[in-house]
């Protein structure tokens, strides 16, 4: 998920210029200060949804959820969550977010009990059947932090053009 | 029992787009919960909300105006049926629906319209679930997210 605004215009005065440009300097900080709430908002939406661990290695899906901006003089963009690393550290992120009807419904699932914890096994020649009713709700983190992002950006350019 | 806000928004849009659906499309079921949906009533369409903003609407007010982001998920049974689904429903929640507040007495619902309900922004994903269809339940093969912000335009003292 990315936001980014670009400042245009033809601008001749030097006062002006001087002047739009702390405005613009103010405005990109707080665009940034602005894409961090809006990270923190993702992450802890998700704690609050997201049920138990998210596989074996005791991987969370908030911890792999970058934050990144890019200042460009004249353009400024944050982005939150990098999708090349959510797809090899927390590759669920889809599954997450979307959720599953019917995530394989009926299916042999390799593996064995260690105490109440179902360790997957590949190779495993015992397993679990995967009961029929099982359901992953979607949570859709993204688009709720995006609906949230939007109003907090709106706010900001509301702020900023009526200064 | 008078259902408050989030439920009337929700049903509203849920009635109104089984009504347009029900008049274009053949055997399509409109739902309110995600677990509702099987392999066995495809192809089928849900409604639900996810968060809400409440802005204010002026200085000095406390009274705000809130904007609902509803989610739409579509499951379809084949690629076409989907982006067919998608589409109409993307053409018929663009403009604007009936606000109708429900009131439930001994089990039987009744609605009065009471404004409308229009649509700020929308977009449409087609869900990757990032495995092979072929690995998928028929459910699951075939499904879009539509992400409409809607608001009921009312001032909320």
């Amino acid at each position: 998920m990315s936001f980014q605004v670009k400042m245009v215009g033809d601008f001749t005065l030097k006062e002006e210029i001087d002047g739009l440009f702390l405005d613009w300097k103010n405005f990109k900080q707080e665009f940034i200060y602005t894409g961090k709430n809006i990270h923190r908002f993702m992450i802890e939406y998700l704690k609050a949804n997201v049920k138990g661990t998210s596989n074996d290695s005791g991987k969370h899906l908030h911890n792999e959820i970058d934050f990144e901006f890019l200042d460009e003089g004249m353009r400024v963009s944050v982005g939150i969550g990098d999708i090349e690393k959510l797809n090899t550290n927390a590759p669920w992120w889809r599954l997450q977010n979307f959720g599953l009807a019917h995530p394989m419904a009926g299916r042999f699932v390799p593996g064995g009990f260690s105490g109440r914890k179902f360790i997957y096994d590949p190779g495993s020649k015992t397993g679990i059947k995967i009961k029929e009713d099982l359901k992953y709700e979607p949570i859709n983190y993204i688009e709720n932090a995006e609906h949230y992002g939007t109003a907090e950006y709106q706010r900001l350019i509301q702020l900023s053009t009526t200064k | 029992m008078a259902y408050r806000t989030t439920r009337n928004i929700e049903t509203s849009i849920k009635d109104f787009l089984t009504t347009q659906i029900n008049a274009n499309f053949t055997g399509v079921n409109v739902y309110r919960s995600f677990g509702e949906v099987t392999g066995n009533n495809l192809p089928a369409v849900t409604v639900r909300s996810g968060n809400q903003n409440h802005g204010r609407v002026e200085v000095g007010s406390f009274s705000t105006r809130r904007e609902v982001i509803m989610l739409i998920d579509i499951f379809g049974t084949s690629e076409g049926n989907l982006l067919d689904l998608k589409d109409f429903i993307v053409s018929q929640i663009k403009g604007s629906c009936p606000y109708n507040e429900y009131t439930v007495t001994n089990g039987v619902s009744s609605s009065v319209t009471t404004g409308r309900i229009t649509c700020n922004t929308i977009s449409d994903t087609l869900v990757n679930l990032g495995t092979n269809k072929s690995d998928l339940d028929k459910v699951d093969r075939h499904r879009a997210l539509i992400s409409v912000t809607v608001s009921n335009g009312k001032m909320e003292a």
